[in-house]
């Protein structure tokens, strides 16, 4: 088995945090390793206009989803190759509201983030800049912004007409979303050309995926980062210490050897389900119950959003193939209302699928074969689609295990998922969904039908002040085990009605700066 | 024959140039000549933007069918120096500037029309992305040149008595600039300024306008330097605008391959745009020329 | 393949292929990719082209299952994909058997519309539905044929859509507005009535959804 020298830091998986941790590390003159279970993906070569050729972006291993509320897992949530999910997802950049940090002390529900929003907000003006956010001018929800958007915000597209229309008529406000792809040319990116292939990946570069900032600007700086590694272990030493990884590589012959990575500080970025996973599959005899789990909350608290799509037909072409389907936004019913029957709220924003999708949510949906599916699609292009971000409350019994008898095809063991949704979120569904049907009808719609969706993922190795109730501080250090650090979306507390990317990144880049530091006092 | 051909050629001659001063049948000419050039190419400009909006008004075609036979009328007087079509294209351009007018109502009503439009906070992205608020103007601009560049001597001389026609034409060139300013600013804005070159016309042409309105007031010898430098530093800006706008074609996703360049074309920066600026630069420096002369 | 000019050479080369290049069945056996024809014959009914214009969607669904190219995931309680297949050929034979007394390719297409739609419900007959939902198996079945369906050329003009989008975009993203190398709609309006039959409980093979 190769054993590669000992470096400063070993980030596992890079994606939306893990990029952002292996470009800043770097750049502070650490010697970095970024692994990655996918290919590095060269857009303007790998990326096709093709939504069933692009479901090469996506986690395709295998993996069992259950509870009441099953989650579509795949296309839908995490990605497989350098960039994360980023290189897939629908790029709205949101940051999270100050009330979400405290929803315990705010709305007795859930628990208090260890971090405020002020601790994150000049990371969110990092990213955001990075990044090049194009958003409003002025964001007239929470929280305050001290500074402009990077760029200025693009023009609408159908469906935000739509959105926009229905929300003047409803006396709603809306704003055009604040989204991660170019609205002006940023270094040697062009601006986007509106082709609404994002989902599927950008084959231009404007958009701002992880793949093409942060990563490529720290390979740039001399970071490595290996492709179609994947990490199964992360080994400690007998003081209990992490100091490195063991993983499979895959060559380009189709081989596959283990090797394994030393290094002074090892961070997992895998997300919500590989980071537990990585953590459980790393029991020893020192760690029977996995890695970092003294407070048993590895693989528990897994939020998501309700995604809920009301689509309606409108009597002109609306064209939802064109443009970022992240086109416009309301988050007029994010904060707790006293007029409501729930707690917490949710974000309407624009969808824009491309036929292939479409078809699979209507047939899905409306039971829709034969002619009268034909029939049905001959209207694709008249559909304007409003996707829910509703807030869920994070359960101990919604998460991720290992499989006791299934195993993927390295011989580890695969992921359950469970998850079910609260009577809280569920109301909060209900709730949007009848937002989003109003919408459309004050705008015009003939006809509206309802899909049911889920979209992100959030917690399952949460941060805390108590290690009692917590994965990592709110550095991201795990409690129990020194130089382990986690970080991505895992460790949220709760899950906003925001998109939860940008939050992601600013919480990586934050956690960079306090690694940075706690590297000069030598307390890694 | 010949006789007959040259001698109606001197009687129109007449009712155009007559009575004017070499230097000022010069500056006519010239007037006549950055009038046709620059409307030649706003029409470009015009059919690409009203091409993109899919020309969802009929009224969109009005400048687009105008425009050429303006331009034609221009040109046929600008050959001539004056002596043929000088009549029509005063006529025309006096029309052009009625279509201006209507086209900067349309487009104002065409932004508030958008979603959002009675909210003042919105006004700006509307205008952003809805019928660019100032754009018909540049029509009102050329039109006054085009009735500068064939008004008979007679119905001009009670005004160049008053005021000289170099402080005419600062005072035009001073006119003209705000709303280009305001174009360029907020297109430029939403352009993010992500080159710092952006900002150069956006800083520097409240200046240049400056100086054309202080020449316009004063004949001082300070004032009208300063406005000379100010009219060379507005052609030049164009010039070096145009560059700018088709290096930034060149950076969007796929450039000027074929297959794309249309596309970018339509959607990048406009190419032809900063070339107003080089129009309104050389009428004034034109003007100075013609008052040097004098 | 007008439209191609303003494609990438190698989304071009992809949708070729696909007119071009089918693959051979190396996961169904001819009989399964028999009954499957006939089952997507009525799934995907292509009554205005001639039978030598038709999308093909059975190899392409025998190339995914083969190469496990599929989403990876199952829903507690389903099996792996592969097997969901095998499970819906014979299932579907079974409910036929079970309603009209013979197998499914034997039936006329109204008969095997009345099978579908038994197997749809929920409801339909069979020892294979004993173990498994048989909405849950339509619906995976359902969506795989869309997908295929939907991602062929041929299927693109009728719903106003223009394929690949690259390099060039779009301009006239507005309301409404049309660019001019969108295809004018050819069909009328749908008249199709619209039941959600799935309100707020997610699909019944969970493997739909990813609109953002």
């Amino acid at each position: 088995m190769t054993t590669h020298d000992e470096v400063d830091a070993v980030v596992v998986g890079v994606g939306a945090a893990g990029a952002v941790l292996v470009r800043k590390l770097t750049d502070a003159g650490w010697r970095v390793v970024g692994l990655d279970a996918g290919p590095h993906w060269d857009p303007q070569t790998d990326f096709l206009s093709d939504e069933r050729a692009m479901s090469k972006l996506f986690w395709r291993d295998r993996r069992v989803t259950g509870g009441e509320d099953p989650i579509e897992l795949a296309g839908n949530v995490t990605g497989k190759g350098v960039g994360g999910s980023t290189v897939h997802y629908s790029m709205y950049a949101l940051r999270l509201h100050r009330s979400d940090f405290q929803t315990h002390t705010r709305d007795g529900v859930g628990s208090d983030w260890p971090l405020s929003y002020d601790d994150l907000e000049p990371y969110y003006d990092e990213v955001e800049h990075e990044l090049g956010i194009a958003g409003p001018v002025d964001w007239p929800w929470d929280a305050p912004r001290r500074h402009r958007y990077p760029y200025r915000p693009h023009q609408l597209n159908g469906v935000g007409e739509v959105m926009a229309r229905g929300c003047d008529a409803l006396g709603i406000t809306w704003r055009p979303g604040a989204i991660a792809t170019l609205s002006a040319p940023k270094g040697d990116r062009p601006p986007c050309v509106y082709r609404g292939w994002c989902l599927s990946g950008c084959t231009t570069n404007a958009k701002s995926s992880t793949l093409v900032t942060y990563a490529k600007e720290a390979v740039r700086a001399g970071a490595e980062i290996r492709p179609d590694c994947m990490v199964h272990r992360v080994d400690t030493d007998a003081t209990g210490r992490a100091i490195g990884v063991t993983y499979v590589r895959r060559s380009a012959d189709g081989t596959v050897h283990e090797e394994q990575q030393r290094a002074r500080v090892v961070i997992v970025s895998a997300y919500s389900i590989e980071t537990p996973r990585l953590l459980l599959m790393s029991a020893s005899s020192g760690h029977p119950d996995g890695l970092a789990n003294s407070s048993g909350l590895v693989g528990k608290g897994l939020m998501i959003h309700g995604s809920d799509v009301v689509f309606g037909r409108f009597p002109e072409p609306v064209s939802q193939f064109k443009a970022p389907p992240p086109n416009t936004i309301t988050q007029d019913f994010y904060e707790t209302n006293s007029a409501h029957d729930f707690v917490r709220g949710y974000s309407i924003e624009t969808v824009g699928p491309l036929p292939g999708k479409f078809a699979q949510l209507a047939a899905s949906t409306l039971g829709l074969w034969g002619e009268s599916l034909r029939e049905f699609m001959y209207d694709y292009s008249h559909y304007a689609g409003l996707g829910l971000v509703g807030e869920t409350q994070a359960q101990d019994s919604n998460g991720v295990r290992l499989s006791r008898d299934e195993t993927d095809t390295f011989g580890l063991p695969i992921p359950v998922v469970t998850f079910s949704y609260a009577e809280n979120d569920r109301r909060i569904l209900e709730a949007g969904t009848d937002t989003q049907r109003r919408i459309l009808e004050a705008a015009g719609a003939q006809t509206t039908f309802r899909v049911s969706d889920t979209a992100h993922l959030m917690g399952a190795c949460r941060m805390g002040d108590d290690p009692a109730t917590s994965v990592v501080d709110r550095n991201c250090r795990t409690w129990d085990v020194p130089g382990l650090y986690v970080c991505d979306g895992s460790v949220f507390v709760t899950s906003g009605a925001s998109n939860p990317s940008l939050t992601i990144q600013a919480i990586a880049a934050r956690t960079a700066d306090q690694l940075i530091a706690a590297g000069r006092r030598d307390q890694l | 024959m010949f006789m007959k051909r040259s001698r109606r050629r001197l009687g129109r001659a007449t009712a155009f140039s007559g009575g004017w001063s070499p230097p000022m049948r010069r500056l006519r000419t010239q007037l006549a000549v950055i009038t046709t050039a620059s409307t030649a190419l706003l029409w470009l400009d015009n059919l690409s933007e009203h091409y993109r909006g899919g020309f969802e008004r009929e009224l969109m075609y009005v400048p687009i069918l105008a425009n050429p036979v303006v331009a034609a009328a221009g040109a046929v007087t600008a050959v001539t120096g004056g002596r043929r079509g000088g009549r029509l294209f005063g006529l025309l351009s006096a029309a052009q500037t009625a279509i201006a007018v209507v086209g900067f109502v349309e487009h104002q009503r065409g932004i508030l029309k958008k979603p959002g439009g009675n909210q003042p906070r919105q006004l700006l992205f509307n205008a952003w992305y809805g019928p660019p608020v100032a754009a018909p103007l540049q029509y009102l601009g050329l039109g006054l040149m085009g009735v500068m560049a064939t008004v008979p001597q007679s119905a001009a001389a009670p005004l160049l008595a008053r005021i000289p026609v170099d402080r005419l034409m600062r005072a035009f060139t001073a006119l003209n600039l705000p709303p280009l300013w305001a174009e360029i600013g907020y297109l430029h804005a939403r352009g993010s300024f992500q080159n710092r070159a952006q900002w150069l016309p956006v800083v520097t042409l409240p200046l240049a306008g400056a100086m054309s309105a202080l020449a316009a007031t004063s004949d001082s010898r300070t004032a009208r330097t300063a406005a000379q430098a100010a009219s060379g530093w507005t052609a030049l800006l164009g010039a070096a605008g145009t560059g700018f706008h088709l290096y930034g074609l060149h950076r969007r996703y796929g450039g000027y391959r074929r297959g794309s360049f249309l596309f970018n074309w339509l959607n990048g920066p406009p190419a032809p745009a900063p070339l107003q600026m080089i129009g309104l630069g050389l009428a004034g420096l034109a003007a100075e020329r013609a008052v040097t002369r004098r | 393949m007008r439209e191609s000019e303003g494609w990438e050479d190698r989304d071009r080369s992809l949708v070729l292929s696909r007119l071009h290049d089918i693959p051979a069945l190396r996961f169904f056996s001819p009989a399964e990719a028999e009954l499957l024809d006939a089952v997507v014959e009525r799934l995907i009914p292509q009554p205005d082209r001639a039978p030598d214009h038709r999308v093909i969607i059975t190899p392409f669904l025998d190339q995914l299952l083969f190469d496990d190219d599929t989403d990876g995931f199952r829903k507690d309680g389903m099996p792996w994909d592969q097997e969901v297949w095998r499970q819906a050929v014979v299932g579907i034979d079974q409910t036929s058997v079970a309603r009209h007394g013979r197998g499914f390719v034997a039936l006329d297409a109204r008969e095997q519309d009345d099978v579908l739609s038994e197997v749809q419900s929920g409801e339909a007959q069979g020892a294979v539905w004993q173990e498994l939902s048989s909405a849950a198996v339509f619906d995976k079945v359902v969506q795989e044929v869309v997908s295929v369906y939907y991602a062929h050329p041929s299927a693109w003009a009728e719903i106003g859509w223009p394929g690949p989008a690259s390099r060039r975009g779009y301009m006239r993203t507005g309301y409404g507005q049309l660019d001019p190398w969108q295809p004018r709609e050819s069909g009328s309006a749908s008249s199709v009535e619209l039941v959600e039959i799935s309100e707020g409980g997610g699909s019944p093979s969970g493997s739909v959804g990813g609109t953002h």
